[in-house]
Parts: structure tokens; C-alpha cells; sequence
């Protein structure tokens, strides 16, 4: 669903993604880990097509982000980090909004059942002013959801919630992803990705350092840190350079 | 049009009104919409009846053409200079960058989202310009265009921009700004030589009937043919030039297929950022990027325990020098209007003698203005309240710590711009009221600063990110702007009193101690109402963290 091939970013003469190649196929939950300055950012936002890659391709669903725009972002949903609504639209206006932009029909029925799959049903005509910040994520994702994007792409999506609505989150993903979809998100919160996450993605100073599945991942490493290590000490294992740059499992 | 976006402009609208009923929902917002209708109903009764009444002699066709054409050229400029990727709030990057949305159905959003906001804008001004419209009701056309093309034209110019400065060398655009700089430079050192020759006023009235000023004025001359219009026919006319000019404006910029979004991300984030860290809304100029530099700040020790926080403002401006233009275009809003165009129009000076009581009213008028934009105290410290809530200090020291800078600054600036205007007369200038206008440039800039404050903690501003705060921004500038005339005015009132009583008994000894005992008083009854405002701040309501 979502095909990167050779991804390189580049801002005013700095290299941001360094020739990133991998594929999220449907039904796949793809953890972007790194830390801070890799380039997980920049990548979520090149294949959603907002920064045009200065080298290489991303499809989304087989339409070329760059040559086919439209027909990519159709298939696409990105949530970033910070929830940004309209403060005076109410929820079920932001729905209605995005239903249009993306052109759904029918949204009705389905906005409703998201609404009480987040817990926002009661919120419903609340001003996007009056939530709180945990709310206003879930709004964010709901309105993400509302065209049954085939790629979800999501930056940083644990910030703000609370323990109940990372849960819901986490629930709503997976039935995406049971559904078909493509998931990909990046986060500093590797314990609570490690058990969501079917396969890893990790990037230091935008190069690829390991791209594979959870299995791979701790079968790759487990001679250097023990096989009942925790994703958080692979990720230090590798990113701080203890670790010789692997090649991609995938 | 995506119907999405559709939607949105109409949401953008409903959201103006869903505000202003929730803001009359609580006392503090139903008196201050109350205050603003007053004042706009009490503003256009004014400016009808002023019509209905006056009848003096229209202005002369190419004096009000060419003043017209030079005012939106001083707009014009430096917004095609600073003209950027076009802006996006976070809530339309967030929705609509990744959007099925194209790059052209983007700018026409951007174009109507904000136009309309051009709109409101232009009526505003054109109220308040009518009156010096031969056919008042041709200024209202031609404001609102000129308000349309400034803002269409500037978004061709950033799209053009963009599109040039990926073709030229970085260094070539580097050098444009300081290439303006000299050529700025260059006419006002010609524009002193002419005036130490033939006089102030002589020289700026020769300036602007310039073949240089006439050329430079040139393209936008439509909307001064149809502000000065005196037929029907000649404003129908014009406002067919103008409406055709911002069409094309709007048509150059949607024809241009430009990639803006990733340079709209970045700049629409730090221009946002920007907007918050200021909250006042005024945006641009006054917040650049912090400079890591080594600092030696003074102790500012006689404040005692507001030093602190004195400090603490004097190392971020130290960092931020760029804040310090904002002080300039006050500054010369506050010359061309008090001393230059009086000079122009009329003899220099009362009745043709030296400068006197433009001068007082110039540090008043640079004060008033200067504190609007100037916002190195609460307004740049409204995200740090709940910190200097924590500290072991007053109200009372807070507050003084956080308007001395800004209120000692305008005052330092205010002595300048007064010795600056009677160098510029050859130093023509009545002493005593030279002396007077020195005197009380400190007071006011405390009075005008600490007001500002207190006016802010009582409204504050937040940036809301739907172009509400654009569309009421003129309005609050001027309800702010009268307060304050209005308690300038009562103090200087009460001090011109106490000082008469004062020199009635003791002489000019008595007079003198009884205006700098009213006018000490004041700014103390002021900077306690501002520390009282600041106690009473409601984090929760005022900064709420989400």
C-alpha cells in the first residue's frame, strides 16, 4: 500500500532522509522510531506528499504521490502531533468537512459509529474550543478515519492521550489494519508501540538502520542484547551507534 | 472548488458569529462588544455628521490623487518586500495540506478565506478616510479595492518570489534589502539638502509632486483617480480599473502554479509562532529570531524587588534587537503627521514661528502609538504568568517590572524623536514648550505602556487562527487608542488645574510641583489598577493549556 523507494530529502544543503526504501503492506502496523533529528517527521510528511523528496518515489495504493497528487491523497490520512482544529466547528462539523474535502457520500452512518468508537459520542456538538487536548487527538483521528484512507499515517499520535484513550486508539488501528489499511506511525513512546507495532522501521540522521518485523527485530539482535530484551533497548543498542547499521530485513 | 473548502469559508464565516455570541455570554465580553458597537456607532455618526455639516471646499483633484497614491504606496511596499509563501493556519496545514485538495483550489481558498477579512478592513478605513474624498461614497469603492489589490498583489509577489528565487542565485536576493536600504537613504538625504534650500514644508511638497514620486505612484494611481472621483461616471469608471486590477492580481496568482506548500508549512509555523509570541496580533517586525549573544544587562537595582523581572526583559530584548524597529514606524507616523505634513500644508510652526505645541503633542502621539506595537511586557509574557505567579513577588513589583523597559525605552525614544524634529526645523522651537514636551515624555510613555497592560489583562488577545483577529483588529486599536487620548487627557486636565491652583499660590515653584504631584499620582493609580489586574488574571479562562 504504502512504496518508498529511495527517499532523500534535502534542506538547504542538509540531508534530512537519506535514500529510505521500504514498503507497508495492508493489514501491517509499521512503528518510525528514532531519535530526535532523524527524520521521521520529514518522512510521515513526504509520502503524504507536503514535502515534495528531493530524489526518489513514494506510491500510496499505486498512485505516485508526486505525478498522481490527488488520486494518492485520496487513499491517505495524516495526523500529526499536535491536533490542530477549527475552534469554532463543532465535531460532527469537522466530520462533515472532511467528508466533503474527501469526498464521501453516505458519511453519516459511519461518522457515527467512529464517534462512538473513540468515545465522542456525548462531544459531538461540542466546539472543537471546549475539548480537551486527549479530545481534540481523538477528533483528529476520527476526521482521519472518516474516508477509510488504505494508508494511515500518524506523527506522534500518544501525545495527550490518557491510558483509556491510547487503548481506544490502539483498538481503532488495529481494526484498520485488520480492515486492509496501511499503518504507519512514529513515536518516542517505544513501550507503549512495542505490543501495537507488527514491524519497525529505525532511522538515525534519516538513514535506515533496521526495517523488518518485531520478530526479525529481536532475532536480529538478540546475540548483542539478549533475547528478553525490550524494544527500548534495542532502540539504544542501535541508535547509539553500539550497533553496525543492518541491513533491511524487508 | 473541492466542496470541502467550500464548507470551510462558509464555517469560517459562522465560526466570526459563534464567537462574538459566546463572547457576549460573559460580563467581560459583553462590555467590551458593547464598548466596541458604541464606539463604532458614536465614530460613523461622527464622520455622517461631519458630512451633513461641513462645507468647506473640496480638495484639489491632484493633491488628494497624489496623497492617496503616496499613503498606499507606504503600505504597498514594504508588504511586496516582506511577502511570503502565502500564510496557512495550523488548522488548514493540519486538514488541508495532505488533503485531495490542488495547489490552485489551495489559493483560491486563500484568496476569498482572507478576502473577505480584506473587506471589513477596507470599510474601516474608508470610514475613516471619507471625509477627505471629494464624493465621500467613492472612497468607500476605493478603499476596499485598494485593501483588495494590496493583499491579491501581495500574494502574486510572494508566489513570484518564490518562483524567482529558485531560479537566481541566493546572493542576488540577499542584496535586494540592502540595495532599498541605500536607495531609501539616498532620497531622504536629498530630501534634507532640499529642505536646508527652500524649507521643510517646501521641500516635501516639491517631493511629492516629483516626477520620481509621480512615477513610483504610477501603478496604483486608479485607486487615487477614484478615491478623488468628482462624477459618477469618473468613479464608475475607475472602479471598473480597480476592480480589473484585483482580478488580475487574483488571476496572477492562481495562474502561477507554484509549489508553496512546503515553504507555506514552514513559514505559516514561524509566522504563528511569531503571532503567539506577541499575542497582541500585531505580527511582523517585532519578534525575530532570539540571537544567542552575550549580554551585560544593568542591575536596575533602584526598582528594587521588580528588578528581577526588569531584567529578565532586558536580556530577551538583548536577544532580540529587531523588537526595537517596532519603535520606527511609530516614530515616523508620528512625525509626518505632527510636524512634516502641518510643515507641508501650512507655515512652519504656529503662525509661521518655531515649534511648540506640536512638539508636546508629538511625544503624546508617539507614545500612545509606540505602545500599541511595542509589547516587551505582559503581552510578550502572557504564557509565563502562571511562572511569575510562583514567584515570591507583589503584584505591585511584577507589574513594574514588567512595563519599565518598555515605558523607559518609548520614553528614550520619544526625547529622540523630539530632538531629531527640531533638528530637522533647524532647532526653531519655543523653549518652554520643548522643555515641557522633555518633561513629561517619561509620564506619558509610563501612562501609555501601563494602560496598554492593563487594557490587555483585562481583554487579553489570543490568536484564535480563523481571521477573527484581523477583522476586529483595527477596531480595538482604536478603542484602545481613544482610552487612552481620554485618560491622557483627564491627567493632563487635572495637572493643568493642580497647576494653575499651585501657581495661583505659590508661584511658578507651587505650579510645577502641584503638575508633577498629579502626574506621579497617575502613574502610580494606573500601575496599581495594572497590578490589580494582574492578581486578579484568571490562568484557567485566560491561558488555558488544553
Amino acid at each position: 500500500m504504502i512504496e518508498v523507494r529511495q527517499l532523500t530529502k534535502r534542506y538547504e544543503g542538509r540531508v534530512a532522509v537519506d535514500g529510505l526504501s521500504f514498503t507497508v503492506r495492508g493489514g501491517e502496523i509499521l512503528g518510525l522510531v528514532g531519535p530526535n533529528g532523524a527524520g521521521k517527521t520529514t518522512t510521515l510528511r513526504a509520502i503524504a506528499g507536503i514535502h515534495p523528496p528531493t530524489g526518489g518515489s513514494v506510491a500510496i495504493a499505486g498512485f505516485d504521490v508526486e505525478r498522481q497528487p490527488i488520486e494518492a491523497r485520496r487513499r491517505l490520512a495524516l495526523i500529526p502531533d499536535e491536533p490542530q482544529l477549527f475552534g469554532t466547528m463543532t465535531v460532527w462539523e469537522h466530520l462533515d468537512f472532511t467528508a466533503r474535502v474527501y469526498g464521501v457520500r453516505d458519511w453519516q452512518g459511519p461518522a457515527e459509529r467512529l464517534l462512538a468508537e473513540l468515545e465522542l459520542a456525548d462531544r459531538r456538538d461540542s466546539l472543537a474550543d471546549e475539548l480537551s487536548k486527549g479530545m481534540k487527538q481523538k477528533v483528529a483521528v476520527a476526521c482521519a478515519l472518516v474516508h477509510d484512507p488504505q494508508a494511515l499515517l500518524l506523527d506522534e499520535p500518544l501525545t495527550g492521550l490518557d491510558p483509556r484513550g491510547i487503548r481506544t486508539l490502539y483498538d481503532a488501528l488495529r481494526r484498520r489494519a485488520a480492515g486492509g489499511a496501511a499503518v504507519m506511525l512514529s513515536s518516542h513512546l517505544l513501550g507503549q508501540i512495542e505490543g501495537l507495532c507488527t514491524s519497525f522501521l529505525i532511522v538515525r540522521q534519516g538513514r535506515l538502520l533496521f526495517h523488518g518485523t518485531r520478530d526479525e527485530l529481536r532475532a536480529r539482535y538478540a546475540e548483542e542484547v539478549g533475547a528478553g530484551a525490550t524494544l527500548e533497548d534495542i532502540f539504544f543498542h542501535v541508535t547509539e551507534g553500539r550497533a553496525p547499521a543492518a541491513e533491511p530485513a524487508a | 472548488m473541492n466542496p470541502g473548502l467550500r464548507y470551510l469559508l462558509g464555517a469560517g464565516v459562522r465560526g466570526v458569529w459563534r464567537r462574538a455570541r459566546r463572547r457576549m455570554r460573559t460580563f467581560r465580553g459583553f462590555v467590551s462588544t458593547m464598548v466596541g458597537t458604541v464606539f463604532f456607532l458614536v465614530l460613523l455618526g461622527s464622520q455622517l455628521m461631519v458630512l451633513l455639516v461641513e462645507g468647506d471646499a473640496p480638495p484639489p483633484h491632484d493633491a488628494t490623487v497624489q496623497g492617496f497614491c503616496f499613503w498606499f504606496l507606504l503600505l504597498l511596499v514594504p508588504a511586496l518586500l516582506a511577502a511570503d509563501a502565502p500564510f496557512f493556519w495550523p488548522q488548514e496545514v493540519q486538514f488541508l495540506f495532505a488533503a485531495p485538495v490542488s495547489r490552485r483550489e489551495l489559493m483560491v481558498y486563500q484568496l476569498l478565506s482572507r478576502g473577505w477579512v480584506q473587506v471589513l478592513s477596507g470599510l474601516w478605513f474608508a470610514l475613516l478616510t471619507m471625509r477627505m474624498a471629494y464624493h465621500p461614497a467613492a472612497a468607500i469603492p476605493a478603499v476596499v479595492l485598494a485593501t483588495l489589490f494590496l493583499y491579491t498583489v501581495t500574494q502574486l509577489a510572494a508566489l513570484l518570489r518564490l518562483r524567482i528565487g529558485d531560479l537566481l542565485p541566493a546572493a542576488a536576493g540577499r542584496a535586494v534589502r540592502p540595495l532599498l536600504w541605500i536607495a531609501g537613504g539616498a532620497l531622504g538625504f536629498s530630501l534634507y539638502r532640499d529642505a536646508q534650500a527652500v524649507g521643510f514644508g517646501a521641500a516635501v511638497g516639491d517631493a511629492f509632486d516629483s516626477p520620481l514620486m509621480r512615477a513610483a505612484t504610477l501603478p496604483v494611481r486608479p485607486f487615487g483617480e477614484l478615491f478623488a472621483a468628482q462624477t459618477t461616471a469618473a468613479a464608475v469608471a475607475w472602479t471598473g480599473v480597480c476592480a480589473a486590477m484585483v482580478a488580475a492580481a487574483a488571476g496572477g496568482a492562481l495562474w502561477m502554479d507554484v509549489d508553496f506548500r512546503e515553504r507555506s508549512l514552514v513559514s505559516s509555523a514561524r509566522r504563528f509562532e511569531r503571532m503567539r509570541r506577541i499575542r497582541g496580533g500585531r505580527g511582523g517586525i517585532g519578534a525575530g529570531t532570539p540571537k544567542n549573544r552575550r549580554l551585560r544587562v544593568p542591575a536596575f537595582a533602584f526598582l528594587g524587588s521588580a528588578a528581577p523581572v526588569a531584567r529578565r526583559q532586558a536580556y530577551e530584548l538583548g536577544r532580540g534587537l529587531r523588537t526595537l524597529w517596532s519603535l520606527a514606524l511609530p516614530a515616523v507616523m508620528a512625525f509626518v503627521y505632527v510636524i512634516a505634513l502641518p510643515s507641508w500644508m501650512g507655515p512652519p510652526g504656529e503662525d509661521g514661528g518655531p515649534l511648540g505645541t506640536s512638539l508636546v503633542i508629538l511625544v503624546v502621539v508617539f507614545a500612545m502609538l509606540a505602545s500599541g506595537g511595542f509589547s516587551i511586557d505582559f503581552r510578550r509574557d502572557v504564557e509565563r504568568l502562571a511562572y511569575l505567579r510562583s514567584l515570591p513577588l507583589r503584584p505591585g513589583a511584577v507589574a513594574v517590572g514588567e512595563v519599565f523597559l518598555a515605558a523607559a525605552l518609548i520614553g528614550i525614544a520619544g526625547l529622540l524623536l523630539l530632538a531629531g524634529s527640531a533638528a530637522v526645523m533647524d532647532w526653531r522651537v519655543a523653549p518652554r514648550m520643548a522643555a515641557l514636551a522633555a518633561a513629561i515624555a517619561l509620564p506619558v510613555a509610563w501612562l501609555s505602556v501601563t494602560l496598554e497592560n492593563w487594557i490587555f489583562l483585562l481583554f487579553p488577545t489570543r490568536v484564535q487562527g480563523d481571521g477573527e483577529n484581523q477583522s476586529s483588529f483595527l477596531g480595538k486599536q482604536l478603542i484602545k487608542m481613544f482610552f487612552k487620548l481620554c485618560v491622557l487627557g483627564v491627567v493632563a486636565a487635572a495637572a493643568g488645574v493642580t497647576a494653575v491652583a499651585g501657581g495661583w499660590l505659590a508661584g511658578t515653584p507651587g505650579a510645577g510641583a502641584g503638575a508633577v504631584i498629579v502626574i506621579v499620582a497617575a502613574c502610580w493609580g494606573v500601575t496599581l489598577l495594572l497590578a490589580r489586574a494582574y492578581r486578579g488574571f484568571d490562568l484557567t479562562v485566560d491561558t488555558p493549556t488544553g
